[in-house]
C-alpha cells in the first residue's frame, strides 16, 4: 500500500515538473533579441530600484521644510 | 510491482533533471542590463485636488530614458512610476522634453486611469516641478521637487565616451581649451575614447574631464542631472555659455507661469534680463 502511495506521488511529482519545464519554454525568444515588451520591464524593473534607493518616505513636516528652504 | 516502482523511479529522476537544467538555463530578462540614462521628473512632492486644496495626497515621481542593453544589443526606452500615497502606477507614453515631462498613468491592471504634464524651473538651488495630475478623473495640481542624483564615476565617464564618440572635433577643440589632451579622439577614433573614458573614471575631478561633461550636458538639457550639473555651474560663472541655453530653457517655462520667477536664484535672473536685453536690441535693430 505504501509503496503504491509513493508511485502514484512519484508519478504526480514527476508530471508537475515535466509541465513546468514545457512551459518556460514558451517564454522569451531564443534569438537573444529584446522584445519591446521584455525591455520596458527591465526598464520598470530598474526604475522601481532607483526610486526605492533615491527616493525615501517623506513625511509632510519633511515635504514642508523642504519647500520653506527652497522658497 | 517492481517495474512500475522502477518506472515511477526514472520519471521521478527525468523530471528533476529537467528542472534542474531549466533553472540553469539564465533567461533573457535576467541576463539583460538596465540603467536609467536619463532623467526627467525624478521626486516627491504633493498633488492637491483643484476642486477641494484639503484633498491631497502625498506623490513620488520617477520619469526617465532607460538604457536595456542584452549582449550587443541596446534599446532605450522611456518609462515612469507614480507613487500615489500607498497606490503604485506606471507611467506609459513618457515624454521628457527639455525642463517638460508628461506621460499617461496606467494601472496594475494595464488600464489608463490618467495623465500627469509637469514643467521644471529653479527654485533655490534645486528645480521644482508643477503641473497638473489627473487620476480616477480628479484633477490634482502637482508639485515635485528633483533629487539630486549622485552621479558614480563610472557615468560621468560614460557621458565623456558618448561625447568625444559622437563629436570627436568638439571633444578634441574642449581639451585644448584646457590645456594639454588625452588623445586625439579624431585621429585615434574609438582606441582615443576608450582611453579618455578610462582616464576619466579614474580621474573625474581632471579639469578636461569636467570641461567634456559640461560640453555633452550643454547638448543634452533634457537631462535634469545635467541641467542640475549646469545650475551648479551658473551659480559659479554666471557668464558661462551654458548658462544663457540653460536660461532658455526655463525661460519658455516662466512665460507660461510668470509667477514662478518669484524667489529665482540670481543667477536665472542675471541670464533672463540678459536675455530679454538681447531680444530687445535685436527688435530695435530691426
Amino acid at each position: 500500500m505504501k509503496i503504491a502511495g509513493a508511485i502514484v506521488l512519484a508519478v504526480l511529482l514527476a508530471a508537475v515538473l515535466v509541465s513546468g519545464c514545457v512551459q518556460r519554454t514558451e517564454g522569451p525568444p531564443t534569438t537573444g533579441e529584446l522584445t519591446q515588451g521584455q525591455a520596458e520591464e527591465q526598464a520598470y524593473q530598474a526604475l522601481e530600484q532607483e526610486m526605492e534607493e533615491s527616493l525615501e518616505d517623506m513625511t509632510l513636516e519633511e515635504l514642508e521644510d523642504e519647500l520653506l528652504q527652497q522658497g | 510491482m517492481r517495474k512500475l516502482l522502477t518506472l515511477a523511479i526514472a520519471l521521478l529522476v527525468i523530471g528533476v533533471i529537467g528542472a534542474s537544467t531549466m533553472a540553469q538555463q539564465p533567461t533573457l530578462i535576467s541576463a539583460a542590463h538596465a540603467n536609467v540614462r536619463t532623467r526627467g521628473a525624478f521626486g516627491s512632492g504633493l498633488a492637491i485636488s483643484q476642486t477641494d486644496p484639503m484633498d491631497f495626497e502625498l506623490i513620488k515621481v520617477a520619469v526617465a530614458g532607460v538604457a536595456v542593453s542584452l549582449a550587443d544589443e541596446a534599446k532605450v526606452v522611456k518609462v515612469g512610476v507614480l507613487h500615489f500615497g500607498e497606490d503604485k502606477y506606471r507611467l506609459r507614453d513618457v515624454e521628457i522634453g527639455n525642463g517638460t515631462a508628461s506621460a499617461n498613468i496606467y494601472d496594475t491592471e494595464g488600464t489608463q486611469v490618467g495623465s500627469v504634464s509637469l514643467d521644471s524651473y529653479p527654485k533655490g538651488d534645486t528645480e521644482i516641478w508643477t503641473g497638473e495630475l489627473s487620476l480616477n478623473d480628479e484633477k490634482y495640481n502637482a508639485y515635485v521637487i528633483q533629487v539630486k542624483r549622485l552621479v558614480k564615476a563610472v557615468e560621468k565617464a560614460r557621458r565623456v565616451f558618448s561625447y568625444c564618440e559622437n563629436h570627436p572635433a568638439q571633444c578634441l577643440r574642449v581639451m585644448r581649451g584646457i590645456g594639454n589632451i588625452i588623445c586625439d579622439p579624431e585621429a585615434e577614433g574609438t582606441t582615443c575614447r576608450e582611453r579618455i573614458k578610462t582616464y576619466c573614471e579614474n580621474n573625474p575631478e581632471d579639469r578636461r574631464c569636467i570641461a567634456l561633461r559640461l560640453a555633452y550636458c550643454r547638448i543634452h538639457l533634457d537631462d535634469a542631472d545635467c541641467r542640475g550639473e549646469l545650475m551648479e555651474k551658473c551659480k559659479e560663472n554666471v557668464n558661462d555659455e551654458a548658462c544663457e541655453k540653460l536660461g532658455m530653457v526655463y525661460g519658455k517655462i516662466v512665460e507660461k507661469k510668470p509667477q514662478v520667477v518669484k524667489n529665482a536664484p540670481q543667477w536665472f535672473v542675471t541670464v533672463r534680463n540678459r536675455i530679454k536685453s538681447k531680444l530687445t536690441a535685436g527688435e530695435s535693430g530691426g
